[in-house]
């Protein structure tokens, strides 16, 4: 397996994460913290679908669709309406305690996907079956690749769908103005509530992606430099357009492999990885609001 | 139940400072200042490398709470330029996120990421029948320091125009004020708060860099449920989430302590409750 297919294998999974966030925060004007949360929500539901039910790739995305998006709508509603930065406080905190329960609910002699282990904790569920689809079992090469090109087409063309609509209007009305938004007879908080559970759902997909591809979870995962990361490729990318966050997931992508050479140990070379991703980060916010394919600044 | 609540009322006060640095920033600039979150999980590490130049204790300690507040004032000046861009405060939320791992990848880098000790300053003792920790009694002092000199200033002409700074920044503008100063006053201020909590929780236990963003969520919390924009109320707000917490401890696991944090957010933001001391603005300031 060359470097290019596992480039294409997460280049897929990322694009679908930062394209959700697309929706929250380029069309509704939301900065959403919680997306790992619901990053891991998807991939955690993979695992334990496959351990509990049944291994198959259709169950377990509408199992972790549904599951986060209620979870989304759940953690939006109390802050959707909020004008004290609410939202994203909310999100901030909610992202924060799952990371960290996620690691915590764990008992050592309880077997994984009992109510007294249900994750495994600090440990994560390893060795899961290969993906298998309709009874079909897929193993990583061309036809998974096609599988999660799929996935990602079908998830950039509902994007593409609600943005493009009525619905991605009212949306950004939103989150330009909220009190005219408001005159104009649009209930804000349904509209947010809305948008979050359906971001929330689609980054589930991408989990399920993740799990199925790693074949292993762990709460590395939901840790919130994961969705600092997917905001910086958002804003990288561009906000409010449909190309802005597959380029800004590229960049971000292919950074790590230019850091590759660079004689700094393990440790060292992953921070260097994240203090350039803030740099680059701040640069942009500074120099190119709109990011590289960019259609709103948020200013 | 005496050393509970004492216990609870001792990190109040902790988390009702991390919650005056914060309503510093965010009344002076509206931003929520997360940079702030790398001052607290930083100076712990700048503490012992300074230390370990054979500096005294207080001196070594200085030097963090003056780094802070220099950090703090750069943070500022990036928030000043994004502003003169035009950008939202969403925008300069963002920005603060990547100050945030700016801060913490360079300390990283330069002082690893091995969690600290700090030095002992003395040893505990019982105060009718109360064990309290010498880090206690330095945080009560440094927050009699803080609130005491708050309260003192806010009724001085400099106090006067930090209010209406809070309220209005052109108004100050209007009488001749130049609201970047004291803006870069406040800020500093917060800087060297969050670098004092920083240092005390240092004294407490080992801590890590990624710690100070939760501690933080705290101070916010208590901002929040004090009512945004009243120090008193950040005082109170503090002292009921530390009584809560130590409480909590005593009936629930450690990270569920955490959990009932979050409904306390989640309940204060999902009814746009104006906290325990509410604001009291005028009809047509809402208008």
């Amino acid at each position: 397996m060359t470097l290019a297919y596992h480039f294409l294998f997460y280049m897929v999974i990322f694009g679908i994460l930062v394209l959700s966030l697309n929706l929250v925060v380029g069309f509704g004007g939301l900065l959403n913290l919680a997306h790992a949360a619901f990053f891991a929500v998807g991939c955690y539901s993979y695992a334990l679908v496959q351990l509990l039910l049944v291994n198959d790739f259709v169950l377990a995305s509408a199992v972790a669709l549904l599951v986060s998006g209620v979870l989304g709508a759940l953690i939006a509603w109390p802050g959707a309406g909020s004008r004290e930065n609410g939202y994203l406080l909310i999100t901030l905190a909610f992202q924060l305690l799952f990371a960290r329960i996620v690691v915590a609910w764990y008992s050592p002699e309880a077997p994984v996907g009992t109510f007294a282990n249900p994750l495994n904790g600090p440990y994560g569920i390893t060795s899961l079956q290969p993906l298998t689809i309709l009874g079909q079992q897929l193993d990583i090469g061309p036809a998974m690749l096609v599988l999660f090109l799929i996935t990602a087409g079908i998830i950039a063309s509902l994007h593409f769908l609600l943005t493009s609509g009525a619905w991605g209007q009212q949306l950004e009305a939103t989150r330009d103005d909220q009190v005219a938004a408001e005159s104009l007879g649009i209930n804000v908080d349904i509209e947010r509530v809305k948008a979050s559970a359906i971001a929330a759902g689609m980054s589930a997909v991408a989990g399920v992606l993740y799990a199925s591809y790693a074949r292993s979870v762990d709460p590395s995962i939901a840790s919130l430099n994961q969705s600092i990361l997917w905001l910086a490729m958002l804003v990288i990318g561009g906000i409010g357009n449909q190309a802005g966050p597959w380029i800004g997931a590229a960049c971000l992508l292919l950074l790590p492999e230019l850091l590759r050479d660079l004689p700094f140990s393990p440790e060292d070379a992953a921070n260097l990885e994240r203090l350039s991703y803030g740099l680059i980060l701040l640069l942009i916010l500074h120099l190119r609001p709109k990011g590289i394919a960019g259609k709103y600044s948020m200013r | 139940m005496l050393q509970i609540l004492f216990n609870g009322l001792a990190s109040g006060l902790e988390i009702a400072l991390i919650g005056l640095a914060f309503l510093f920033c965010y009344q002076s600039m509206r931003v929520i200042n997360i940079a702030l979150a790398a001052i607290i999980s930083t100076s712990p590490y700048l503490f012992v490398a300074v230390y370990s130049l054979s500096l005294s204790l207080w001196l070594a300690g200085l030097i963090c709470i003056a780094a802070g507040g220099l950090l703090a004032i750069l943070s500022l000046f990036n928030y000043v330029t994004l502003r003169r861009r035009g950008a939202s405060e969403m925008i300069q939320m963002v920005s603060s996120f990547a100050l945030m791992i700016i801060i913490l990848e360079t300390s990283a880098l330069v002082f690893d990421t091995r969690p600290r000790v700090l030095p002992d300053i003395g040893a505990n003792f019982l105060l009718s029948g109360i064990h309290v920790l010498p880090s206690q009694v330095l945080t009560g002092i440094i927050a009699a320091v803080v609130f005491v000199a708050l309260g003192a200033t806010l009724r001085t002409r400099t106090g006067l125009a930090m209010r209406s700074l809070w309220q209005d920044a052109r108004t100050l503008l209007v009488y001749g004020h130049d609201p970047l100063r004291i803006t870069v006053f406040l800020f500093g201020a917060a800087g060297a708060i969050a670098a004092c909590i920083g240092l005390l929780i240092g004294l407490d236990r080992p801590v890590t860099l990624d710690h100070g963003l939760w501690v933080l969520i705290l101070g916010i919390v208590a901002a929040y449920l004090g009512g945004l924009g009243t120090l008193h109320g950040v005082l109170i707000g503090g002292a009921i989430l530390g009584v809560t917490r130590s409480v909590s401890e005593l009936i629930l696991p450690a990270s569920w302590v955490d959990v009932a944090t979050y409904f306390i957010l989640a309940i204060v933001v999902a009814f746009n409750a104006s906290g325990i001391i509410a604001r009291t603005d005028r009809v047509e300031s809402s208008a």
